[in-house]
C-alpha cells in the first residue's frame, strides 16, 4: 500500500508582487509561468513587469525607464520581507528592463523575473507528509 | 611517489565549450521545438519561423524568430494580452539546467 502524495499549497507570488507594485503609475505585472521544483514545496514563478508612460509626453521614454527601474528595485528587495502568504526566497532578473514600445507607440519598458517561493512552515500549507523548511 | 609533480599546459582555452556545444545545441533544439508547439496558430508562420544559429563563442546557440509580430504576441501590448509561448519554455529550461 502506498501513501498518497502530499498536496502542497502554492503561495500566490503574483499577488504579492502586484501588492508591492500597484502604487506605481503605468506599471502592470502578471505571472507567465509557474512550476513545482525539487524539493516539492518550492515553486518557481516567472513574472513579467511592464512600465509605461503616455505617448503625448515629450520624455515618455525616460519616464517609462524610470518606472521600470523603480519596479525592479522593489522586486529585487522582496526576499526577506515579511509576507504572510509565504516565503519569497530569491528573485532573479532574467530579462530587462528593456525598450519594447506598444504597437501604438506607447512608451514601454518590459522586464521578466524568476521568483523562488515556498509556503511558510507555520501556514499548514501541507496536506500529507513532509514539511517545508523554515 | 614523494616529490612527484605533473605540469599541464592549456593549449585551447575554448576546448570545454567546444566539447559541450553539441549538447547545448540539442537543448536549443528542444527549446525551439517546444516553443513552436506552444505558439498561437493562425497562419502557422510564427511556429514555423524558429531558427537556430551558432553564436560568436563556441557553445553558444541563438534561437531566433523573424516573424514580425513575435514580440507583441509573446509580450502583449496595451491593446492585446500577452500570449507567452517562449517564456514558459525558457523558465522551465532555467529550472532544469540552471541559468
Amino acid at each position: 500500500m502506498t501513501a498518497p502524495a502530499p498536496v502542497i499549497v502554492q503561495p500566490d507570488a503574483e499577488a504579492w508582487v502586484w501588492l508591492n507594485l500597484r502604487h506605481l503609475p503605468g506599471v502592470t505585472c502578471f505571472a507567465y509561468a509557474a512550476g513545482q521544483l525539487d524539493p516539492p514545496w518550492v515553486y518557481s514563478v516567472s513574472v513579467q513587469v511592464d512600465a509605461r508612460a503616455p505617448r503625448r509626453m515629450s520624455r515618455g521614454k525616460a519616464l517609462a525607464r524610470e518606472r521600470a527601474e523603480t519596479a525592479r528595485q522593489i522586486i529585487c528587495a522582496l526576499p526577506g520581507q515579511d509576507w504572510p502568504g509565504g516565503v519569497l526566497a530569491a528573485v532573479t532578473a532574467v530579462d530587462g528592463p528593456w525598450w519594447l514600445p506598444d504597437d501604438d507607440g506607447t512608451a514601454r519598458y518590459c522586464a521578466r523575473y524568476d521568483l523562488r517561493v515556498h509556503p511558510r512552515r507555520d501556514s499548514g500549507a501541507l496536506h500529507g507528509r513532509g514539511e517545508p523548511p523554515s | 611517489m614523494n616529490g612527484a609533480r605533473a605540469e599541464f599546459r592549456i593549449t585551447d582555452r575554448r576546448a570545454v565549450r567546444k566539447a559541450v556545444s553539441p549538447e547545448i545545441r540539442a537543448i536549443a533544439d528542444g527549446i525551439a521545438l517546444e516553443a513552436a508547439a506552444r505558439a498561437p496558430r493562425h497562419s502557422g508562420d510564427l511556429a514555423a519561423g524558429f531558427d537556430i544559429t551558432p553564436g560568436d563563442d563556441p557553445g553558444t546557440w541563438i534561437i531566433d524568430n523573424p516573424w514580425h509580430q513575435f514580440m507583441w504576441t509573446e509580450f502583449g501590448t496595451r491593446r492585446q494580452p500577452a500570449r507567452p509561448f517562449l517564456g514558459p519554455v525558457l523558465a522551465a529550461a532555467r529550472a532544469r539546467w540552471g541559468r
